[in-house]
């Protein structure tokens, strides 16, 4: 039974499962990696949340229930929520001690809002897995007080879910990390979302992450950010046009979306375009919102904004009683953290890199999993999977290494391959059965060695030996080779292949490493060796196969191309062996293609004659095949 | 060969013999570690098959996922599109009129080559508003219209099969 992972956020939510002993961010139904925390009650009675309820939040807004979780726990008295209640579009009511939400004609309270969001998660997780999901582990702000604790808590009960812990998000962020081991650090955690900024320090000591001090601002997130640029571009059109694009809601929407992408594409690139084709219509016909704008100028946009975060981190660290020199790790959390300028800065700030290479949207979801996964206890080690150290194989043609296993495979494990042989009526295969991970078989180890005899003449290439390697979970290792022509076959059991000392393989990896370029280039003049041989090869069987069609002229051009690659194919000039078989190649082609458009010239004049004068006197039995079916076609 | 084996086998024997309540019990154990195994084995074979199927969905979604990402890059290319249609200049000259269809014509070869890859258009005027493949940004009242009915589209809204690719942006009909 999975215990689930929930990051229940103010604007978006996001959820997360131990999978493979992995943290791992689950999907919603509608394929998004994160779930907007949104809930509405539409016209007809209908229940929606996460992103059916955001997409009609414009035409249901007194319905439509969002940034809830700024609710969670809080008096109606409170500061926040009377805050909250002129700015929220649906309305907050008194209910005890606390307060609830007019949604439809009903009145809920911010935990039951809650739980439709965890509702949503849960069945989608429900869904993703293919089995019921009753336990959950769910994050809450490091300041979150009990009353806020306990809120969140009532919140998953309702939604069916048993919450086996609450814990902080700047601690599960830490967790993401794997920075629980690093006992005796003290991290902190800057995450600045969409409307928040919170920023915490924590310490972390033999099996705890204590929250130390955290601070932070309730009103700065990248909702600001955005809006820096929307002002900016909305200021340079209207310089430019004379036009106020903020009037025209329609124009609004696709600048606050040309804003966002022009954002986000300014993480990784210098400067962005803006590319708003017939925005707007003025005296003198449509104009276009065309601008370029520099990560430069964005930087300058909203360095106001970025400065704004030091004040709470300054404080937090003061609280700690800390100074920016004793933090060990910083954890980035929150889409904004992606932006080099807020990197750079943290950098310069404490002196030192954040932690930023784990998604800051879902860092704090895959924290709660690890969190679950401990929870949940990992399913017995009944079995320990061990893996091949180095590479295992067999000498080919020219003795070349061929690896049939390679290193780093999950034992137990087996491989097979169909080898031939390399030379006309060869009795014999001599198999040698090699570990290591250099390129020529004689520089690795020999495991051992098996002769396969008896195999009928035949042309080489034609017979067919399949070597079968099998490596059981005990690291013995079985080599089969067998004649699947006549059946014959032979075998050879090593156990001494893992009787390589720690020592003896990190030498072996090491070796091929710093051989490896040599190494390389050996094989390859090996092949070059091997190709030349094959095409002497078949390039004299060609002329023997065909004596009577080829002319004079054309057998003694091959001829003496072969003769010259002969000359040199056993030395060590290998431009000279490549040059040579260029050259073979292409007059032995010649006469190849020759060859071949005389044959099809010859069947076609026969199949010609077959269907044309019906005789019988064809000489092959496949063109009496053609006459037949032809025949029959008729 | 077989008489050296024979010797310490029936040392074995005898030793087995005196120990024969712990040989029971390693029977017992031995038992259990069998069924072990055997769920162990049974287990990574499950694992294994299951692992197979799911790669063979992930795949499919993998591949529907490069094409939507290929489509997001382009759309905004199309909401351009429909955005130079609608500004289009009136005006009567044949040049003009010409060279308009023109332009048209490539904006219907966009929208074929988006077929072509299994993304289509999401309905929407005429329809009633549906949260999982519309989006409101705006209402207003109109006669003879009955209430949530999809009234005009901002921004064409794109799907792959079943994968929603980007809602409808639309206005809709209020209730009286």
């Amino acid at each position: 039974m999975k215990i689930l992972g929930i990051d229940l956020g103010t604007t978006n939510s996001a959820m997360a499962v131990i999978e493979g002993g992995k943290p791992k961010i689950l999907e919603n139904k509608e394929g998004a990696r994160t779930t907007p925390s949104v809930v509405a009650a539409t016209k007809s009675g209908e229940r929606l949340a996460g992103l059916p309820a955001k997409r009609q939040a414009v035409t249901n807004a007194t319905d439509t229930l969002f940034s809830i979780k700024r609710l969670f726990g809080r008096r109606f008295e409170d500061k926040e929520v009377q805050e909250i209640m002129k700015k929220s579009p649906y309305q907050i009511v008194k209910r005890g001690e606390g307060v609830a939400v007019k949604i439809g004609d009903k009145e809920l309270t911010p935990q039951e809002v809650g739980a439709m969001v965890l509702q949503k998660l849960k069945a989608d997780a429900e869904a993703k897995l293919g089995e019921t999901i009753t336990e959950a582990v769910i994050t809450v702000p490091a300041y979150f007080d009990d009353a806020q604790r306990q809120a969140t808590k009532d919140a998953g009960e309702i939604a069916g879910l048993t919450v086996r812990r609450i814990i902080n998000e700047p601690t599960a962020a830490a967790l993401a990390y794997g920075f629980d081991k690093n006992v005796g650090q003290q991290i902190l955690v800057y995450d600045l979302g969409g409307g928040t900024f919170d920023v915490s320090v924590l310490d972390v000591s033999e099996g705890t992450v204590e929250v130390m001090a955290t601070h932070g601002d309730t009103h700065l997130g990248g909702d600001d950010f955005d809006g820096a640029i929307i002002d900016w571009i909305l200021a340079e059109f209207k310089a430019q046009e004379g036009i106020d694009l903020a009037q025209d809601a329609l124009a609004l929407q696709r600048v606050k979306d040309a804003a966002e992408r022009a954002k986000i594409e300014l993480s990784s690139t210098e400067q962005t375009e803006i590319n708003q084709p017939f925005i707007s219509s003025g005296a003198e016909g449509p104009k276009h919102l065309v601008m370029t704008l520099t990560r430069a100028k964005l930087e300058e946009l909203v360095m106001p904004l970025v400065d704004r975060t030091f004040g709470p981190v300054k404080q937090a660290l003061a609280d700690a009683k800390l100074t920016a020199k004793d933090i060990e790790e910083i954890v980035m959390v929150g889409g904004m953290t992606r932006m080099p300028l807020i990197q750079k800065k943290v950098e310069e700030f404490f002196g030192k890199k954040p932690n930023a290479s784990v998604n800051p949207d879902e860092v704090v979801a895959l924290g709660a999993a690890v969190q679950a996964g401990v929870l949940q206890g990992d399913v017995k080690d009944v079995l320990l999977l061990d893996v091949t150290p180095l590479s295992l194989g067999l000498e080919t043609l020219g003795g070349v290494f061929t690896k049939l296993i390679e290193k780093n495979t999950t034992i137990p494990a087996s491989k097979s391959q169909v080898f031939s042989t390399a030379a006309d009526s060869q009795p014999s295969v001599e198999i040698k059965v090699y570990q290591g991970e250099r390129e020529m078989a004689a520089d690795n180890k020999l495991l051992g060695q098996f002769v396969l005899q008896g195999l009928p003449p035949a042309p080489r290439g034609v017979p067919q030996i399949e070597v079968s390697f099998d490596i059981d979970a005990n690291g013995i290792l079985n080599v089969s080779a067998k004649d699947k022509g006549t059946g014959k076959e032979q075998k050879i059991t090593i156990t001494a292949s893992s009787g390589l000392s720690d020592e003896e393989v990190e030498k072996m990896k090491k070796d091929a490493e710093t051989h490896a370029d040599e190494d390389k280039k050996k094989r390859e003049n090996i092949e070059v060796k091997n190709v030349a041989d094959t095409m002497v090869y078949t390039t004299e069987k060609m002329l023997k196969d065909n004596a009577d069609k080829i002319s004079e002229e054309d057998k003694k051009a091959v001829e003496e191309k072969t003769e010259a690659l002969k000359a040199v194919k056993d030395g060590d000039d290998i431009e000279a062996i490549k040059k040579a078989s260029e050259e073979l190649s292409e007059v032995a082609q010649n006469v190849g293609a020759a060859l071949y458009q005389a044959e099809q010239a010859a069947g076609s004049e026969a199949s010609d004659s077959a269907s044309d004068e019906k005789t019988t006197d064809a000489k092959d039995a496949d063109f009496e095949e053609v006459k037949d079916e032809e025949k029959g076609d008729e | 060969m077989s008489e050296d084996k024979k010797q310490p086998q029936s040392s074995n024997t005898e030793q087995s013999n005196v120990q024969a309540p712990n040989k029971r019990l390693s029977k017992k154990a031995l038992e259990a570690t069998c069924e072990e195994y055997l769920q162990g084995w049974k287990r990574a074979l499950a694992d294994y098959e299951n692992l197979k199927r799911n790669l063979s969905s992930e795949k499919t979604r993998e591949r529907e996922s490069v094409r939507i990402e290929f489509a997001t890059s382009l759309l905004p290319v199309m909401d351009n599109f429909d955005q130079a249609v609608k500004f289009a200049p009136e005006s009567d000259s044949a040049t003009v009129q010409n060279w308009l269809s023109g332009v048209t014509f490539i904006q219907k070869q966009f929208e074929q080559v988006f077929e072509g890859l299994g993304i289509e258009q999401v309905k929407s005027v005429g329809e009633l508003f549906d949260t999982s493949l519309h989006e409101s940004v705006g209402e207003r009242e109109e006669e003879g219209k009955k209430e949530g009915e999809i009234l005009e589209l901002v921004t064409t809204g794109w799907r792959l099969g079943d994968r929603l690719i980007r809602p409808a942006k639309v206005i809709v009909a209020k209730g009286a």
